[in-house]
């Protein structure tokens, strides 16, 4: 099997416009996440390395992350057809010091709670590699069994001494159970922190707004230009003037920028910012979060919404610290040998959690009466004075409640009867009575005749008192 | 408005919705300067000639922002003091045609001259130190500039000047829509002051009103490149789709709202908005200035974004009619409503966004009651 | 006009219906602490699942430990706090350790710039994304601290640390937070977290290395032995607002479950409660919450995270002789499981505290009264304010109808009459507001220290303000103005500032309503000189210093009583300096309003009164 072959066709790669970017925050890896990917291996999980992948040992890691790379490669020397290459790629990060006290030795039973027993028959080469650059001497630790050989590449920065193991050949054996035992329990020291490191946080309390803040170190000795790259739900509206203003406009220049429109796309912001060594950069989007239709919330809405992780792109200008940094090769081999030189880095930054001002979700049909009951009491007074007229009525003198209640009944059986005010000047005081006037009713020449007489009069104490019913 | 107290009010839900926010005007005039169409995201909603006032205004005169603020405020005040003066002397001409008419007893009721003058002073008063126009004013909103606009249409309305009113009339129009409906008030205005010439004081206004709102489409258009800002300013208010708490009645509702009956309830409601104008013009015929109050008023309450500074110019313009104070009915208890309501309405948003103790309800309920006690007052 | 009947026959018989309504509401609300009118609590968010599964941790040897080790560092630290031995810590247990500054610029007196460091260390979740996360928090005390030692805390924080850091099934991230200078460490530390300002900018709050995502819940610890009697939940927050009611139900499910004897407010749970002792028991603890929560100073660091929407209560646990019956004492294994199953639960949440009450009063540790229950009695005794405004409303429209009618203008009834008096008095206020600082900068010219003479201006300003009435009277030319329309203003006022304050602080609102309710309805100008003179003593009583004052009384004389009474008010006037002097500080740094509202909004209406009481009659 060759390592070394060459990509297909570059063209996909230097092109931007092919990009695709899509991020799932809210998803876990977990082991419905594991199974697929183990079953693309050719030896699915019956035979070799994967054999050492149970889930439980995995999902109790600090760090773990699955990944799959397609691209087309060549076929041969000469290229002129393609393969299509698959690389599958599992990253864990395991820290067994925690449960036993201090003691850091630690061995493949240990760590995937079984050793490895066989090997893929359809892999053309099964090898497992120890980065052992800081064991020189063997003063920190000793592996066992003996390694096969101690690969030495690179210098300076680049310098790895990697241990190989052939297991194949180390299953002659029937099991392959790697060990390390350390000197000496473990002591947790100042760890020197990396070329570049990133904090995303949200601002800000309470649900009416905030801001996304970046913060951008560089630890290293020369000034770095940073791409950051970042995709937002519609629901936080960003401001965008306010962290782009003149001066920061110098070090953060917004290279792409798409709007969102409500319920129609997101965010898409990108910028380029520069770091002068050993400085650190913030960066800061302010927003105000939207409130959602009531069935737009998930069921658990008060959880609150995840902003997926922003990509920081980088090319450092040494491998320090850089696991991987040669995309040439495929074997592992080739590409944990470290080339000199820039190395290019793609850093995720946290997914954060913002919570949306919520609805009350147990009130929709309460809502819709007390909002139409408003509109209803602004209608009603208003069709009462716009189809009414006002009528005068002499007040008669102080009657008790019974006659009252009989003249009102008359009044009620008799249909509407007007009397008008006679002389001016009178001592009553002159009450004003709403009238229905319908013109289905037989008086209305009675209506009428009574308007003709009382018109001029009525013009101006009419208006006032229509005047004191618009209120 | 140089206190740190201006950031605070300037955010508040009550005073900037997404139509007059200063915020969203400096956003859109910073996407406009970055190249980015303005009108393709869902940030910025005002029309394209405040985009360029905006502009102008923000590239040039940055420093001296809050003394435009102020400035226009006072202009705002200075008008409707003329415009109060202007209809109290009508007023009182009505009146002495009428006067025989009158029952002798009646004299109390009369006006006097004395006391429409302390109504010029009160109107202006009133505008000045009004809190909700005071709290507008801090907090940059453009609901200044739009009510700048309708004092000076009440203005030329009432001096009797019909071309420039039907072009103002399109200016406040064409940036925040719901006044349109001060064009009925105004023609009917027009056609009673000038009996003898009724298509001429028809005609005049109208077309004015046609010809400048085509004028400033166009001029539009071509500031924002293409028509799609029709949709993101007259699609933004018909449509209400951002649901951003204020003191309006659709927020919550829509909110709430199945969405198989969306489109009949905003269907509904943008018609209730306008459902008053002729039932009022009818019944107010005689009282122009009154009936344009009366629509500011209703369109104060059932418009899609209200605010405050909508609130507080009808409420301004009250004290025209305070010879009619002692006839109206509840003033204590809507005069207690208003200020309870005021109160309350900012506690409870605070309880319900920074504490999280409260609930959405709780702000609904008191706007709720803010806008029954407008209607009541209306 | 005729006008409708009701407000007639309201004015008519407003008194007797004011009174009956304050009478019937303090009386209602009294009863509120029987449990008959009050409810039993339960969990409403089901995602806690308190005491699910088995409590693990047996680490209290590893505690015992660790506080020996401590002991011994603060022996060596007398003033401040082992900041490197207690990150070496941290970072031994394998958490990622950060460290934090922040500085104070004192507000008043001779500004004197104070430093402080905090220290914590996060526990990365290994399934969680550190979008989440659960903050458990303890000040540190040095050994010359006033107030008890809290060492035992941080030692069952460490091995809690090193228990919980071997689990696997945490979802959410854990911060153990060790703060410096009581509550000004929690809240640099929030401020810092949240990169928000609160109060006048005076605590400049640095900058955090590490973050964990959103925070939850806090717990915070204040045990002050190792073997404690009972454990104390501290609920009260900044302002009077309270942590959400589930997780003080949590905590008390989970001390029962592992047999800890919980108390609330250091009184336990009275073994009869339906009697009339136990009622009395109740309506004990019911008052101690209320003047607690009165102050707006919040009992614990808890109370700093209230306003970030993370729900915080304090644990207290002392070793005290008040509960002589044969209990034993708790241990660290107890602390330590009833810690672990809070910590577990809190690990179950999927959203924020947001189920159950935000608003409620305790009577006990398992009965709560909720808003809904304590509003009705206090909108009766204060529904005594609104009804004497709609009388004051009606009686003055009548009569100044009356006077038009007979064409004589003795008095204006104008609305706008009133109006320069409210301007005059609020702008008295906010000068009041505004003055501690001019106070404070006076007071060292003269050599003062910044308590005695913030406390001695605002007396002086105080009483200065009592001739303000003359003033406005005679020099403004103000006596034919109606003294009802002023009245009306007062009490209109007093009625928003006591419900609009009900909805933040309603312990707060209560005690304002139950003390100016009867003087709202009692002034009005008399023309005996006796009554006069009664009357503007009753005003004087319910003066906002002179209630400080009282309280302050009340308040020393429970905690020494057997102090003879001079010594007793000697120490009461220096207690009442101190508090007054607190809560101007407080203001500044934490925006703790109850000094703005009682100078801003209560004063004028007391000023109002005052002038209404002294209003010359014609």
């Amino acid at each position: 099997m060759k390592c070394d072959i060459k990509i297909y066709t570059l063209w996909y790669a230097e092109n931007s416009s092919f990009l695709r970017y899509a991020a799932l925050p809210r998803e876990n890896v977990c082991t419905e996440n594991l199974t697929p990917w183990k079953k693309l291996l050719p030896c699915d999980t019956r035979r070799g390395l994967a054999m050492l992948l149970h889930p439980a040992p995995l999902y109790t890691a600090h760090y773990h992350a699955l990944s799959i790379h397609l691209r087309p490669t060549c076929q041969d020397e000469s290229c002129t057809s393609s393969h299509l290459e698959l690389v599958q790629a599992l990253s864990l990060v395991q820290n067994p010091t925690v449960s036993m006290e201090g003691h850091q030795d630690w061995s493949l039973r240990q760590l995937f709670s079984a050793p490895l027993i066989s090997t893929c028959p359809l892999a053309s080469m099964s090898k497992v590699y120890v980065d052992v650059t800081t064991n020189k001497d063997r003063q920190s630790f000793i592996l066992y069994p003996e390694p096969d050989s101690i690969d030495v590449s690179g210098s300076g920065d680049s310098l790895r001494h990697l241990a190989v193991y052939d297991a194949r050949q180390a299953l002659n054996n029937d099991i392959f159970d790697l060990e390390a035992h350390y000197q000496s329990r473990h002591v947790y020291g100042l760890i020197p922190p990396p070329h570049l490191h990133v904090s995303r946080f949200v601002t800000g309390y309470g649900q009416e707004g905030g801001s996304i803040t970046v913060k951008l170190t560089n630890t290293g000795g020369q000034p770095l230009s940073v791409v950051y790259l970042e995709v937002l739900p519609w629901y936080l509206r960003l401001f965008l003037h306010t962290s782009h203003t003149h001066q920061q406009m110098q070090s953060a220049y917004m290279s792409k920028l798409v709007t969102a429109r409500d319920r129609e796309r997101g965010w898409l912001y990108e910028a380029v910012v520069e770091i002068p060594a050993g400085a650190t950069k913030e960066l800061s989007l302010e927003f105000t979060r939207a409130l959602l239709k009531w069935l737009e919330y998930p069921p658990d809405a008060n959880h609150g919404f995840y902003i997926p992780a922003a990509t920081v792109s980088v090319v450092l200008p040494t491998p320090r610290n850089v696991s991987v940094n040669s995309l040439d090769g495929t074997c592992l081999k080739d590409k944990l040998i470290l080339n000199e030189g820039a190395s290019f880095v793609r850093i995720h930054t946290e997914t954060l959690l913002v919570s949306l001002p919520t609805p009350d979700f147990s009130m929709p049909y309460n809502v819709i009466c007390l909002a139409c009951t408003v509109v209803a009491l602004a209608f009603g007074p208003i069709h009462n004075i716009t189809t009414k007229k006002l009528v005068l009525k002499k007040i008669e003198d102080k009657a008790s409640p019974l006659s009252k209640l009989l003249t009102k009944l008359k009044s009620l059986l008799k249909r509407s009867k007007m009397e008008e005010k006679e002389t001016k000047g009178t001592d009553n005081k002159q009450e004003p009575v709403i009238v229905e006037e319908n013109p289905l009713y037989d008086d209305r020449e009675e209506l009428e005749d009574i308007k003709e007489e009382e018109e001029s009069e009525e013009d101006k104490t009419a208006s006032e008192d229509e005047n004191k019913k618009d209120r | 408005m140089n206190t740190p107290w201006a950031e605070c009010i300037a955010k508040r839900v009550e005073l900037s919705t997404p139509l007059n926010s200063w915020k969203r005007v400096e956003e859109g005039v910073f996407l406009h300067s970055q190249g980015i169409a303005v009108y393709s995201g869902g940030v910025f909603h005002e029309t394209p000639f405040c985009l360029l006032f905006g502009g102008f205004l923000i590239r040039s005169w940055q420093s001296y922002l809050h003394l435009i603020f102020v400035g226009c405020d006072l202009l705002t005040a200075a008008l409707l003091a003329s415009v109060a003066s202007s209809y109290s002397r009508q007023l009182l001409e009505q009146q002495k045609n009428a006067v025989s008419q009158f029952a002798s007893d009646a004299s109390h009721l009369l006006l006097t001259s004395s006391a429409l003058g302390t109504g010029v002073v009160y109107v202006a008063a009133a505008y000045l130190f009004c809190p909700y126009t005071i709290a507008s004013c801090v907090a940059q909103t453009t609901s200044v500039f739009a009510n700048l606009i309708i004092a000076a249409a009440f203005a030329s309305m009432v001096k009797g000047y019909p071309v420039i009113f039907g072009t103002l009339v399109a200016l406040v129009a064409y940036q925040s829509f719901y006044p349109v409906c001060l064009m009925v008030p105004g023609i009917l205005f027009f056609m009673q002051n000038d009996s003898h010439n009724l298509k001429a004081a028809l005609l005049k206004p109208l077309l004015s009103f046609l010809v400048s709102l085509g004028l400033l489409m166009v001029i539009s258009a071509e500031v924002a490149g293409g028509w799609e800002f029709l949709e993101a300013t007259y699609g933004f208010i018909l449509a209400a789709p951002d649901l951003t708490p204020n003191i309006g009645l659709f927020w919550y509702f829509f909110t709430e709202m199945f969405e198989h009956f969306r489109l009949f309830f905003l269907a509904t409601f943008q018609i209730n908005a306008f459902v008053y104008v002729l039932p009022l013009a009818i019944r107010l015929r005689k009282d122009p200035v009154l009936l344009a109050t009366a629509l500011l008023a209703f369109t104060a309450v059932f418009r899609s974004y209200p605010a405050l500074g909508d609130v507080g110019i009808y409420l301004s313009l009250l004290p025209m009619w305070k010879h009619l104070y002692p006839f109206m009915r509840q003033t204590f208890i809507v005069g207690c409503m208003f200020v309870a309501t005021s109160v309350l309405g900012p506690i409870m948003y605070n309880l319900w966004i920074f504490s999280g103790s409260a609930n959405a309800n709780f702000y609904f309920a008191v706007t709720l009651a803010f806008n029954t006690a407008q209607v009541m007052q209306g | 006009m005729e006008r409708s009947r009701l407000p007639a026959i309201l004015e008519k018989h407003h008194r007797p219906i004011c009174i009956v309504l304050y009478v019937v509401g303090i009386i209602w609300f009294v009863a509120l602490a029987h449990n008959a009118f009050n409810h039993g609590t339960y969990f409403s968010e089901n995602a806690l699942l308190p005491g699910l599964v088995q409590g693990d941790f047996h680490s209290d040897s590893l505690a015992t430990q660790y506080l020996e080790s401590l002991k011994e560092e603060s022996e060596k630290h007398t003033s401040g706090m082992p900041y490197s031995w207690l990150a070496g810590q941290f970072t031994q247990l394998g958490l990622d350790t950060f460290t934090h500054n922040f500085t104070l610029h004192y507000p008043l007196g001779s500004e004197k710039v104070f430093t402080g460091k905090n220290v914590y260390g996060i526990l990365r979740a290994s399934r969680g994304s550190s979008t989440e996360a659960v903050v458990v928090s303890a000040p540190y005390r040095p050994p010359t601290s006033l107030l008890q030692g809290n060492a035992p805390s941080i030692a069952l924080m460490l091995a809690m640390a090193s228990f919980f850091s071997k689990q696997v099934y945490w979802a959410k991230d854990l911060i153990f937070l060790v703060t410096e200078h009581e509550q000004l460490g929690a809240q640099a530390w929030l401020q810092a977290y949240h990169r928000t300002q609160s109060g006048a900018g005076v605590l400049n709050h640095g900058d955090l290395e590490g973050r964990a995502g959103a925070i939850q819940a806090a717990i915070n610890l204040e045990i002050h032995s190792s073997q404690v009697s009972h454990i104390d939940v501290k609920v009260e927050g900044l302002n009077g607002q309270l942590p959400n009611l589930d997780l003080f139900n949590l905590i008390h499910r989970l001390c029962q479950r592992e047999n800890v004897y919980h108390t609330f407010k250091n009184r336990g749970n009275h073994p009869q409660p339906e009697t009339f002792h136990g009622w009395v028991h109740q309506v004990g603890t019911l008052f101690s919450m209320i003047s607690s929560q009165a102050s707006g100073v919040p009992t614990g660091n808890h109370g700093l995270y209230h306003r970030y929407g993370i729900a915080a209560v304090t644990l207290e646990g002392q070793h005290s002789m008040h509960h002589p019956r044969n209990r034993r004492s708790v241990s660290f294994q107890q602390l330590g499981r009833v810690l672990e199953g809070v910590c577990r639960s809190l690990n179950n949440l999927l959203e924020r505290f947001h189920q159950s009450f935000f608003f409620y009063l305790l009577p006990a540790t398992n009965r709560y009264i909720s808003i809904g229950v304590y509003m009705p009695p206090f909108g009766m005794i204060a529904g005594g304010i609104l009804v004497k405004a709609l009388a004051l409303w009606y009686s003055t429209s009548c009569a100044a109808e009356q006077q038009e009618q007979e064409k004589v203008k003795k008095i204006d009834y104008g609305l706008l009459g009133g109006f320069p008096t409210v301007v005059m008095v609020h702008i008295v206020s906010v000068l009041l507001h505004n003055a501690p600082y001019r106070f404070s900068q006076v007071g060292r010219y003269l050599a003062l220290s910044a308590e005695d003479s913030v406390f001695l201006g605002t007396f002086a300003f105080c009483a200065s303000l009592l001739v303000l009435p003359y003033y406005i009277s005679r020099n403004l030319g103000l006596q034919n103005r109606s003294w009802e329309i002023v009245k009306i203003y007062a009490v209109l006022e007093l009625g928003i500032l006591v419900f609009a304050g009900a909805v933040y602080n309603f312990s707060l609102a209560l005690i304002v309503t139950v003390a100016y309710t009867p003087v709202a309805l009692l002034t009005s100008p008399s023309i005996s000189r006796w009554r006069r003179w009664l009357k503007a003593a009753i005003l004087l009583l319910v003066h906002p210093l002179t209630m400080l004052f009282l309280f302050v009384l009340m308040d020393t004389w429970s905690n020494f009583s057997d102090l003879p009474p001079n010594k007793l008010l000697w120490k009461t006037y220096i207690a009442t300096k101190r508090a007054l002097m607190y809560s101007v500080v407080d203001g500044l740094i934490y925006s703790n309003w109850v000094y703005d509202v009682a100078v801003q909004c209560l004063l004028p209406v007391w000023l109002l009164f005052w002038q209404i009481a002294l209003h010359p009659i014609q």
